[in-house]
């Protein structure tokens, strides 16, 4: 059984149909992956996934369990997390705060009028994992660029997920900040089931296990890395030449 | 906290040496309670709620029908006071909660008003627009001891002692997990979600508590004014609160509403001398102030460190 | 018998005179890819919005899947047929009656893919992955329209790769053929080509 499961999903906004006929099934301690060009659906699919939205129709279920329709705050409380392309940091709090208000450690005595806040148990752990031991105090907006992308997956680690959605965790990064994040996957990689939207294909196809090829809201191609690249017009392509 | 507490303590001793009169630290301290719990909703939770002088009103009423209907105590009308206006935002809290920003201030609009048309129209309860006349100050009963607060300076420390619980409550509050989780609703509502959080039921009660605070603040004004009338609850005098938190600095600052609210009632009584038209120069300066100072006059007088780290 | 377009015709009027006309009559009864080539302004475009529902016919009907696509409900015609312009997909539909007079789809799945001109570019290896998307719709029963302008070599070699029949279409006229050698025999279909000067 896959820990996570997508069957037959569609999604309409208004007339213009989102998402037709999406199947997926991510499986325990793999790292797959969604790519497609802009417009392709692939953020409406995690939406979809991640409580966001609820599909018109197909189901979602998670370790067997059907969560299709949940709100993201049920969804998050199972074990599942996410990022953001377009970044959504607690900007005004710091570095520590940002991880500790996503921990549930906090979260549990989130209605508590006694003690405080404090810092979160594991919250440490996570600031070494993304790289910003040492920048706690620092704020979440004062941060650089490539220090708040990985704040960014380290607000989403806080939950301690079981499954982890990253939705292009490198748009805008450099080489150096890529590698940087490419490094951190590769880690998580090891003790957490991940899902990764990108579109740097030389990133993804190093890293994945499985990946799915999305267009015109549909899963157009899926498979392993090198089952994608044995197609002959993938070989004529610059994704034949990349090793 | 120390220098407010001190300051408002020893103000009858002072406050005839500068030109004023002691009934205004009531006021001034009615309008302080007021303020810093709407400032919960405002500075800390983000939610804009510009129909906030409803549950100062029912607070006011519920005081007033307490003792006149009922034959009430002093705790007993405080507490309907109370009661009243955490009843009145809890169902309207119900409504709202799942909107935000410009939606979120046009509903407390229109329920401000329908609660300000039902105080003006609902005449056999209400008194229409003369409002509740002859609400006496009772004494209050410690059961050990029994205080009259019929004087004004008696009247002034009993104001006191409910400004001191009322201001450490909110204190406690805002730094409590509860505050500082909704200040991470205020700075990101969609991630508090995906993390987990039921944004909701935060937005919901923190608009109940700050209609709480709001019915306490309105309990105590029936007391002080001996009245209750629909005038506090009408659009301008929400206004009244919304400019005091703003001027004050409340989105930086817990204290940002005791600047605004001081500020407000100097205003009111300095200006007001010299002109009629003090309001339109109180509105002029919230306009500046919204314009080029957006953190309000806490937000100038503090360099450096903000909110986020100072209450870490 | 999974779409016929039965003695369609498409008239436009241009102040009151006679324009543009598009005449179509042809059936595709199994699960297929078909080929749609023609001139810039030869109708290509109106033909895929009638067979979608998202235009109405002058005259003759579209049957799609034993339903007439006219007369099914607009919001549920996507579950017939749908039309992929380049990247996104159209979905407007033009209707005569009120929705609630028409008919619900009988299918779950849109039945008829049309992709009207996809962007196609042999740098990024999507041509594979879309070419394989194609088969496996045509595996799952349904059918494919190609909607291609060949400008590029590369052009004819998917055409010939993935499709089984074409659909030339030139100044309202619309003619099925079987396989593109059938249809290169044609001299307006050579002569097409060869103005493209890659065959």
């Amino acid at each position: 059984m896959a820990l996570f499961e997508a069957k037959r999903l569609h999604k309409r906004f208004g007339a213009h149909v989102v998402l037709e006929d999406v199947s997926m099934r991510f499986e325990e301690g793999r790292l797959s992956g969604i790519m497609g060009p802009n417009g392709a659906g692939k953020t409406t699919c995690f939406n979809l996934l991640t409580g966001r939205h609820a599909p018109d129709r197909g189901s979602v279920t998670f370790e067997g369990r059907d969560i299709t329709g949940l709100p993201p705050r049920k969804i998050a409380r199972l074990g599942i997390s996410r990022s953001f392309q377009i970044m959504n940091l607690f900007d005004d709090y710091s570095v520590l705060d940002n991880v500790s208000v996503a921990s549930p450690d906090v979260r549990q005595r989130g209605f508590s009028m006694l003690g405080s806040f404090g810092e979160a148990k594991g919250a440490a752990e996570v600031l070494a994992q993304v790289g910003l031991s040492g920048k706690e105090g620092i704020r979440a907006k004062d941060l650089s660029y490539g220090d708040r992308r990985a704040l960014e997956i380290g607000v989403a680690l806080a939950a301690r997920p079981r499954l982890l959605f990253l939705d292009e965790p490198t748009a805008g990064l450099g080489a150096e900040g890529t590698a940087r994040i490419a490094a951190l996957i590769a880690e998580l990689k090891r003790s957490i089931t991940i899902v990764l939207i990108e579109h740097d294909m030389k990133f993804l196809f190093g890293l994945a296990d499985h990946i799915y090829v999305m267009h015109w809201g549909q899963v157009i191609a899926q498979g392993a890395p090198a089952e994608l690249r044995a197609n002959p017009w993938v070989q004529r392509s610059n994704l034949g030449a990349l090793a | 906290m120390l220098a407010i507490f001190v300051a408002f303590a020893t103000l009858p001793l002072w406050i005839k040496g500068i030109g004023l009169y002691p009934y205004l630290g009531v006021e001034v301290m009615i309008w302080i309670v007021y303020a810093l719990g709407f400032n919960l909703l405002l500075g800390y939770a983000g939610l804009p709620s510009f129909g906030h002088g409803a549950y100062f009103g029912i607070g006011a009423y519920a005081f007033g029908l307490a003792q006149l209907l009922l034959g009430a105590g002093l705790w007993a009308s405080l507490g309907a006071a109370l009661a009243a206006g955490a009843i009145a935002g809890a169902v309207v809290g119900l409504f709202i909660s799942h909107r935000r920003g410009i939606y979120y201030a046009l509903l407390t609009i229109a329920f401000g008003q329908i609660f300000w048309f039902v105080a003006i129209k609902w005449h056999s309860v209400t008194r229409g627009e003369d409002g509740l006349l002859n609400i006496k100050r009772m004494p209050a009963d410690f059961g050990f001891a029994s205080f009259e607060i019929q004087k004004l300076e008696h009247l002034y420390y009993f104001c006191f002692a409910i400004f001191v619980v009322a201001v450490l409550f909110l204190w406690r509050l805002v730094h409590s997990p509860f505050g500082r989780v909704l200040a991470a609703i205020k700075q990101n509502e969609t991630r508090a979600r995906f993390v987990g959080y039921n944004v909701w039921l935060y937005k919901w009660t923190a608009f109940t508590l700050s209609t709480l605070v709001a019915g306490v603040a309105g309990g105590l004004f029936a007391l002080a004014q001996q009245s209750a009338y629909p005038n506090v609850m009408s659009l301008h005098q929400s206004g009244f609160v919304v400019m005091m938190v703003l001027v004050g600095g409340g989105l930086v600052s817990f204290w940002g509403p005791v600047l605004g609210a001081v500020l407000f009632f100097i205003a009111r009584d300095l200006l007001g001398a010299y002109t009629e038209a003090w309001l339109l120069w109180y509105g002029l300066l919230f306009m500046l102030i919204v314009l080029f100072k957006p953190e309000g006059l806490a937000g100038m007088l503090r360099r450096g460190p903000v909110r986020s780290q100072t209450a870490a | 018998m999974i779409l016929s377009v039965e003695s369609v015709v498409k008239q436009y009027r241009r102040r009151f005179k006679p324009g543009f006309r598009l005449e179509a009559s042809f059936a595709v009864e199994k699960p297929s890819i078909v080929g749609v080539m023609g001139p810039n302004g030869s109708g290509k475009t109106t033909l895929f919005e009638l067979i979608t529902g998202s235009n109405v016919p002058t005259s003759g009907r579209v049957m799609c899947m034993g339903q007439e696509v006219h007369g099914v409900k607009a919001s549920q015609r996507d579950r017939l047929a749908i039309h992929y312009h380049q990247s996104y997909q159209v979905r407007r539909f033009a209707r005569r009656r009120p929705d609630f007079l028409l008919e619900p789809a009988k299918s779950d799945y849109p039945m008829v893919h049309l992709f009207d001109e996809p962007q196609f570019n042999t740098q990024d290896g999507y041509i594979g992955f879309m070419l394989d998307f194609f088969r496996r719709l045509r595996g799952e029963g349904r059918v494919v329209f190609l909607c291609l302008h060949p400008t590029e070599r590369y052009h004819l070699e998917i055409l010939r790769e993935v499709c089984e029949r074409f659909v030339f279409v030139e100044q309202g006229r619309v003619s099925l053929f079987d396989g593109l050698d059938a249809a290169c025999a044609d001299p307006r279909v050579a002569a097409y080509l060869g103005g493209g000067s890659i065959a």
